[in-house]
Parts: structure tokens; C-alpha cells; sequence
């Protein structure tokens, strides 16, 4: 076991970074150092990351938190809370991602989906999001091998098959978008039953 | 045999988490079962230790508990809920 007044120093710095009211950036600075240090002593402490990621979300800092909650998961993978909790921040960012307000050339979308398809946490929503980013920020080749990789991954979902009509259309592949819009037609369910996540690949 | 699944584990860690407060002896015996199964997979998780040792301190099994504890620092020694509860556990036993 650990031990040592190395040790006891990052774990004051700990407390500190717990107890600290006045300034939450000099909290979260504290935890960082201590991460650091953590790492460079041979430990990825979940708990560190975990309550850094505590800290970030009540700072409204969701994509950093996401981000430590990653790392904590990825050090104890058993952990229920930590999953938990990662789970909770994967679908607050997936419901910020297709957030009806946001615009679909919003300069944010390309971040926010990367985040979620690299951690395996993008939904149909979240892979529809990106395919309306990518046209209208005049990406259609990008949002071709999207849409169809959204109709592979979700053969049942209308949305995706009337996506990839639209892209295939403003493509001016007439035949696809006809294939796509059929396929659409047949498919009644708009959703899948189930809330199926899975990083899109073509 | 083959080991089990992580999904399996997980399965079983859910199953304590809902028996701990009504049912703390048959969530003990899921937690140790997941803690075989992952140590079989080459997982060392702190936080599953951690609730062994909670669950075992409200047993009043302290001893037990304490063992619980020193694997969580022995993992993680920046954890201070486990520290917090070495200290309680300590102050038990005196």
C-alpha cells in the first residue's frame, strides 16, 4: 500500500479541493494536480477522476466532466456509481446534442458527437444530428457515409432512411433517395423500440 | 469453465445494490461471486471492494470490513471514503 508523506500531502490537497467554497476553478485545478501526481505515482484513481467530474458538472463543465467520468470508468469498470453517473452525463450531452433549438450548422455539433461516437454513447438522434450538420455545412459526402451507416445500424428507424433520402437527394442521386424514401415508407416505427447506442461506421 | 461475462458481473453487482439494505447476507454472497468473477477476468476494482466493506461494517463484521478496506487503498489509495471508513473501522476495534 501506498504510504508516506507524499501521499499524505496529495490527500490534504484532496481534502482541500473538497472543502474548497470560494473558488470551484481553484477546486478543480487542485484535483487536477492531484490526478497528475496520482498518475505519476503509478495510480489512475477513480475516485480522483470521479469527484473531479462531480466538481466539472456542478461547474456546468458536462463535456470535461463526461471526459474524467471516461477515465474513472476506464480505471474500475465494475463500478456501478461510476457507471452510473457516466451513463447520467452521456444522456444529458445526447439530449444537448439534439436539442431542437440548436441549429443544425451549430459550430458545437462536430465536438459533441465526437465525444459520445468515440465513448460508443451516440444514439440514432445524435448520429441524425451530425448528417444534418454535415448538410448544412455543404459536407455531402460526409453525410452520405453517415446516413448510410445510421440506415445499417438502425434498418428500423423511418428517421434515418428519410435522412438519407434528403442527403441522397441534395446529392442528386435520385435513385438512392427513391430506394431510401421506399424503405421509409415501409418502416412505421419512427424510433427504435429500444434505445439502441452504437458508433456509426461505414 | 468459462469465466463469466463482464455484463454477468455487472448483473450481479445490480442484484446486491437492491439487496443491500433488506438482504445484506445474500447481497454479500453476490458481491464476493462478482468479485471471483472479475478477479477471473483480471479485474481489480476498488469501488466493488469498497461496497463489500460498507456492507460488511453495517454486518458489524469489522474485522472483515477492515480486510475489505486495505484492498480498496492497496488499489486506490487516493480514495477517502475508504480512508474514512479504515478510521471508523479502526476506532471500532479499539
Amino acid at each position: 500500500m501506498l504510504t508516506g508523506t507524499k501521499l499524505e500531502a496529495l490527500l490534504a490537497k484532496l481534502r482541500r479541493a473538497l472543502d474548497e467554497r470560494g473558488s470551484a476553478e481553484a477546486a478543480e485545478q487542485l484535483f487536477r494536480e492531484v490526478a497528475a501526481e496520482a498518475r505519476r505515482l503509478g495510480f489512475v484513481s477513480a475516485y480522483v477522476h470521479y469527484v473531479l467530474a462531480a466538481a466539472l458538472d456542478r461547474m456546468g463543465k458536462l463535456e470535461m466532466a463526461f471526459d474524467e467520468l471516461k477515465k474513472a470508468v476506464g480505471a474500475d469498470p465494475l463500478a456501478l456509481p461510476l457507471r452510473q453517473a457516466f451513463q447520467d452525463v452521456a444522456a444529458r450531452l445526447r439530449a444537448a446534442l439534439a436539442d431542437p433549438a440548436r441549429a443544425a450548422d451549430d459550430a458545437d455539433i462536430p465536438r459533441l458527437y465526437a465525444l459520445l461516437a468515440a465513448a460508443g454513447e451516440a444514439d440514432l438522434e445524435a448520429h441524425l444530428a451530425m448528417v444534418r450538420f454535415a448538410v448544412a455545412t455543404a459536407q455531402l459526402e460526409r453525410a452520405r457515409v453517415l446516413a448510410e451507416a445510421v440506415t445499417t445500424l438502425f434498418p428500423a428507424a423511418r428517421e434515418a432512411w428519410e435522412a438519407l433520402a434528403r442527403v441522397a437527394r441534395a446529392q442528386g442521386d435520385v435513385a438512392r433517395a427513391t430506394a431510401a424514401d421506399a424503405e421509409a415508407t415501409v418502416t412505421g416505427v419512427q424510433a427504435p423500440l429500444f434505445g439502441v447506442t452504437g458508433k456509426a461506421t461505414a | 469453465m468459462t469465466s463469466e461475462t463482464k455484463d454477468e458481473i455487472l448483473l450481479k453487482l445490480q442484484a446486491a445494490q437492491i439487496l443491500s439494505s433488506e438482504e445484506p447476507e445474500k447481497a454479500e454472497l453476490f458481491l464476493r461471486s462478482a468479485l471471483k468473477g472479475a478477479e477471473a477476468l483480471g479485474h481489480s476494482s476498488p469501488t466493488l471492494h469498497l461496497q463489500l466493506a460498507e456492507l460488511l461494517y453495517r454486518l458489524r463484521r469489522t474485522r472483515q470490513a477492515l480486510e475489505q478496506v486495505i484492498e480498496v487503498l492497496e488499489l486506490d489509495p487516493f480514495n477517502l471514503v475508504a480512508l474514512s471508513l479504515k478510521e471508523v473501522l479502526g476506532r471500532r476495534l479499539r
